[in-house]
C-alpha cells in the first residue's frame, strides 16, 4: 500500500514536469508545452528489451474542435521509477467506433516536445465516443506497438 | 442537348415566340379562368366559386401544369420543384412573395409542401429578368398565391367537399366559410387528408408512402377608403407520418405557421403601391422508428423562421412603366442530429448550425415604348446578403473541418436585365431577353455539416470560402395565335461561371452508414444549360379543345461535377370535351428515354413512358351548386416513373408511381346574400 502511494506521488511529479496551459478549442496546438491538466489514462506494457513501460495519455479538452493532447512513454528504471522513453515514433488515428470507424480530418501527428512528451492534435468533429489508436514504432528495430484510448465527448 | 431541345419542336411543330423576359407572363394567365387549364379548373380568388378541378389535385399537380416546372420526388408527397432544370438553392419558392425558411436539411419539407391545393389561388413562375424584378433568383421564382378574403356584395358563403381514391385508400376533406361586404371580407378554410401507402402495378404497395395532413388558411380584407386595401393572412399547415420511400427515414412531423399583412394603395394618379409584412416559423422532425432495419436510431429535428417585408411601387412617366421593388428578410435556421449507439453515449452534431441570413434586395425595372409595337424592358438589381454562423458548437465543429473558416460571409451583388419585345397584337408577339445575376452561396453550401443525400449516397460538407456563382440567362420567347390555334413557347440558354457544385472530398470520412464518401461544395468552372417549352391550345370544335404542354431541358456540366442534374424532358397532351353538364378529359403524360442519375454508375438510362388518365367533372344545380369529379388515372396500369424520381432506399429499385387509380370527389357550394 505504501509502495503504491509512493509510486503515485512519483508519477504525479513526473507528470507535472510541464506547465498546464489553458487553451481555447480553436486555438492552434502548442508545440512545446505539455498538457497535463486533464485526466490521464495509462497502459502498462513490455518493450522489445523486456523492460516494463507505461504509456500515459493526457486527455485533451473533451470538446468539439481541434484539441491538443500529450502522450508520455515511461520506461521502468526500478520498482518506483520511470524515465521518459523517446526512442519511438508515435502516430495516431482518431475514430468513432460507433460510426463505422469514421475518422476526422486535420489531425496533427504527435511530435516530441521537451520533457519527453509527445504532443499532437486530435480534431473532434462531433460529440460521442472517440477512440484514439496510437502506433509506436521503436527507433532502431522493427518493434511496433499499438494501443488505444477511449474518450467521450458529451 | 440539341436532341432534347429539338425534340420538343418535333413533337409540336409550331413556331412559338413571344413575351420577352422569360416565361414570365405564364403566371398572369395561370390564375385566370381562360388560361390553358393550368389549374385544371376555374380558380377565382377569395370567396367566389371555385370549380372542382378535373383530377385529384395536389399542389404538385398544380405546379407541373406550368411547363417550366418538373419535380424531384422522394415519395408520394412533398415533391421538390425544379424550374428549367434548376432546383434547391438555385431557385426560390415563396408565398405571396414571402420567404419561408424550411426546416429540413434533406428537402423533405419544401415550401409547397406546406400549402394545400385548396389554398392556392394561382402560381407565378418567372425566370430571368422578371424573376429578378420580383425579388427572386434569375434561375427561377415560383410564387404561390394564397387564397385571400374578397370584397363584394354582402353575403355569406360556405363550401364543403371531399375526395377519395382507391390506389392509396386516401381520403381528404375541406370546408370553407367566407363573408364578404363592400369594405370587409373574411375567409376561413380548413382541410385534412389521410393517405395510405399506394399500390404499384404487379401487386404490392410501396411502403412508407402515405401521409397525414391538416391545413388552415384564414384571411381578412379591409378597405378603409376607396384607395386603400389591407389584408391579413394566416396559414397553418402540419403533415405527419409522411413516408419517403426514397430516403432512409420518414417525417415524424413538419409544421409551419405563416402570418402576413399586406396592403395596396392606388391613391395617386399613375402610381400603385403594394407591400407585405410577414413572419413565419417552421419546425420538423424526422422519424426512423417505422423502418425495420435501422443501424442506429436518430433524432433529427430542424427549425426555421423568417421575418421579412417587400414593397412594390408601380408608376408611369411619359408612357414609361417603372417598378421599384424592395425585399428584406431575416431567416434563422438550425438542425441537429443525435445518434443513439446503445450502450455507448449518444453522438450529437449540428447539421445546420444555427445561422442567420439577412437579405436585402432592390430592383428597378422599366418598360419603355420604342416604337408603336416595340418595347424595351430593362432592369437593375442590387442584392446584399449576409450569413452569420451563430452557434458556438457549430463554429467549433465547422472549424474541425474547415480550419480557420470565416464565421460570417457578406455579399453585395449586382444584377441586370435587358429585353426587347415586338408585339404585333395582344396575342402575337416575340421577344428576346438577357439577364445577368450572381447567386450568393446558401447557408447549407457554406456551413452544412454532414448532410446526407440518399440519391448520391454521400455526405455533404459546406465550404465557408465559397464565392457567388455568376449566371447569364438568355431567352427567345413568344406567343402566337393562328385561327383556333394558340401557342406560346420559349427557347432559353444559360451559362454559369464559377458554379456552386460539389466535388469528392477524400480527406473527409463519411459519417452515414454505407455512404460512398463525402463531398464538399466548391466553385466549379463553367456550367451550361439550355432548353425550351411549348404550349399549344387548339379549339377543334366548339366543345372540343386540344392542349399540349411540353418541355425539354439539358445541362452541360464540368467533368468533375458529379452531382445529379435535374434536367428532364417530357410533356402532357390532353383533350377537353365539354358538354352542358359534363367535361371529359383524356390525358396523356409522356417522356422520352433520358438520363437518370445513379449513385454507383453516375448515369443510367431511364425508359420513356406514356401514361393515360381519364377525367370527368360536372356540375349539378339543386338549389345549391354541387360539383363532382371522377376518373381513372394510369388507365392501363403501367409501371412508370420519371427520370427525376429517386429510387427506393430499401431495395434500390425504381420508385414506381401509383398503378391504376379510381377517384371520386364532390363539393357543395352555397351563398346567401343580403
Amino acid at each position: 500500500m505504501k509502495k503504491k502511494l509512493i509510486k503515485r506521488v512519483f508519477f504525479a511529479s513526473v507528470l507535472s514536469l510541464g506547465v498546464a496551459c489553458a487553451k481555447s478549442p480553436n486555438s492552434p496546438p502548442s508545440s512545446t508545452v505539455p498538457v497535463t491538466s486533464g485526466k490521464t489514462q495509462s497502459i502498462a506494457w513490455t518493450g522489445p528489451d523486456s523492460i516494463a513501460r507505461k504509456t500515459t495519455f493526457f486527455e485533451p479538452t473533451l470538446a468539439v474542435g481541434p484539441q491538443t493532447f500529450d502522450i508520455l512513454i515511461g520506461k521502468k528504471v526500478d520498482s518506483l521509477t520511470y524515465t521518459p522513453d523517446t526512442q519511438w515514433t508515435v502516430t495516431f488515428s482518431p475514430t468513432m467506433p460507433d460510426m463505422e470507424d469514421m475518422t476526422s480530418p486535420n489531425n496533427v501527428q504527435p511530435k516530441k516536445i521537451p520533457g519527453g512528451y509527445y504532443q499532437g492534435t486530435v480534431n473532434f468533429n462531433m460529440s460521442g465516443l472517440w477512440r484514439l489508436t496510437f502506433t509506436f514504432k521503436h527507433i532502431g528495430d522493427t518493434t511496433v506497438v499499438s494501443q488505444y484510448f477511449d474518450v467521450v465527448l458529451q | 442537348m440539341i436532341q432534347a431541345v429539338m425534340f420538343a419542336f418535333i413533337i409540336v411543330p409550331v413556331a412559338a415566340f413571344g413575351d420577352s423576359l422569360a416565361a414570365s407572363d405564364s403566371i398572369k394567365t395561370s390564375a385566370s379562368s381562360d388560361s390553358m387549364n393550368r389549374l385544371d379548373g376555374i380558380v377565382v380568388h377569395g370567396t367566389q366559386t371555385k370549380e372542382l378541378p378535373a383530377g385529384p389535385t395536389s399542389t404538385e399537380r398544380i405546379l407541373t401544369n406550368n411547363p417550366e416546372i418538373t419535380l424531384i420526388r422522394r415519395g408520394a408527397s412533398a415533391a421538390e420543384p425544379v424550374v428549367r432544370g434548376s432546383s434547391g438553392n438555385d431557385i426560390s419558392v415563396t408565398l405571396d412573395g414571402a420567404h419561408l425558411q424550411c426546416a429540413c436539411t434533406d428537402h423533405m419539407d419544401p415550401v409547397n409542401s406546406y400549402v394545400d391545393d385548396n389554398d392556392i389561388a394561382g402560381i407565378t413562375v418567372e425566370t430571368g429578368g422578371r424573376a429578378l424584378a420580383l425579388g427572386g433568383p434569375v434561375l427561377g421564382l415560383v410564387d404561390i398565391k394564397l387564397n385571400k378574403a374578397a370584397l363584394g356584395n354582402a353575403g355569406l358563403q360556405w363550401k364543403i367537399g371531399g375526395q377519395g381514391s382507391t390506389i392509396d385508400k386516401g381520403i381528404s376533406g375541406n370546408a370553407c366559410v367566407s363573408y364578404s361586404s363592400e369594405r370587409f371580407g373574411l375567409n376561413v378554410a380548413g382541410s385534412g387528408k389521410d393517405v395510405g401507402d399506394y399500390a404499384v402495378p404487379g401487386g404490392g404497395k410501396i411502403p412508407y408512402s402515405g401521409v397525414k395532413a391538416k391545413n388552415l388558411l384564414a384571411g381578412a380584407i379591409f378597405k378603409p377608403s376607396e384607395n386603400w386595401e389591407i389584408n391579413a393572412t394566416y396559414l397553418y399547415d402540419r403533415f405527419w407520418d409522411a413516408g419517403y420511400p426514397a430516403l432512409p427515414m420518414d417525417v415524424g412531423f413538419s409544421q409551419t405557421q405563416h402570418s402576413a399583412i399586406g396592403f395596396k394603395n392606388t391613391s395617386l394618379d399613375k402610381l400603385a403601391w403594394s407591400g407585405l409584412l410577414y413572419a413565419n416559423a417552421t419546425s420538423h422532425a424526422m422519424d426512423d422508428t417505422h423502418r425495420p432495419f435501422v443501424p442506429m436510431h436518430m433524432d433529427m429535428p430542424g427549425a426555421g423562421s423568417t421575418t421579412g417585408a417587400w414593397s412594390l411601387l408601380d408608376f408611369t412617366k411619359n408612357e414609361n412603366l417603372f417598378h421599384l421593388r424592395l425585399d428584406w428578410r431575416q431567416s434563422i435556421q438550425s438542425a441537429s442530429m443525435t445518434m443513439y449507439a446503445y450502450p455507448n453515449p449518444a453522438m450529437y452534431l449540428e447539421t445546420w448550425p444555427k445561422t442567420s441570413t439577412d437579405g436585402l434586395k432592390a430592383s428597378l425595372t422599366g418598360e419603355f415604348p420604342i416604337q408603336e409595337k416595340l418595347r424595351l424592358e430593362t432592369g437593375i438589381i442590387v442584392e446584399s446578403q449576409s450569413i452569420n454562423l451563430l452557434s458556438e458548437l457549430g463554429r467549433r465543429q465547422e472549424n474541425a473541418i474547415q480550419l480557420g473558416l470565416p464565421y460570417e460571409r457578406s455579399f453585395t451583388l449586382p444584377g441586370l436585365s435587358l429585353g426587347l419585345r415586338y408585339a404585333q397584337t395582344c396575342e402575337n408577339d416575340i421577344g428576346v431577353s438577357a439577364a445577368f445575376s450572381s447567386r450568393p452561396p446558401a447557408m447549407s453550401e457554406l456551413y452544412g455539416y454532414y448532410l446526407f443525400n440518399a440519391l448520391t449516397n454521400r455526405d455533404y460538407i459546406g465550404n465557408a470560402r465559397l464565392s457567388p456563382e455568376n449566371i447569364v440567362q438568355t431567352e427567345l420567347s413568344g406567343k402566337f395565335t393562328w385561327g383556333d390555334v394558340k401557342a406560346k413557347g420559349a427557347l432559353w440558354a444559360l451559362v454559369k461561371k464559377d458554379p456552386i457544385e460539389t466535388i469528392d472530398a477524400p480527406d473527409i470520412s463519411p459519417m452515414s452508414y454505407g455512404a460512398y464518401g463525402a463531398r464538399q461544395w466548391h466553385n466549379g468552372d463553367i456550367e451550361k444549360r439550355a432548353g425550351g417549352e411549348v404550349e399549344i391550345k387548339y379549339e377543334v370544335l366548339d366543345h372540343l379543345e386540344l392542349q399540349s404542354v411540353n418541355h425539354a431541358d439539358h445541362a452541360w456540366v464540368s467533368s468533375d461535377n458529379k452531382e445529379p442534374v435535374s434536367a428532364e424532358s417530357g410533356g402532357k397532351l390532353l383533350a377537353l370535351l365539354k358538354t352542358k353538364h359534363i367535361t371529359f378529359s383524356p390525358e396523356l403524360e409522356w417522356a422520352p428515354p433520358q438520363k437518370r442519375y445513379d449513385a454507383l454508375t453516375e448515369f443510367t438510362r431511364a425508359p420513356g413512358y406514356a401514361v393515360t388518365n381519364l377525367r370527368f367533372k360536372g356540375k349539378i344545380l339543386l338549389g345549391r351548386q354541387i360539383f363532382w369529379r371522377a376518373g381513372i388515372e394510369n388507365v392501363f396500369n403501367q409501371k412508370w416513373n420519371s427520370s427525376l424520381d429517386w429510387e427506393r432506399f430499401d431495395t434500390h429499385t425504381p420508385l414506381y408511381r401509383p398503378g391504376r387509380n379510381f377517384y371520386v370527389g364532390m363539393e357543395i357550394n352555397s351563398r346567401v346574400e343580403w
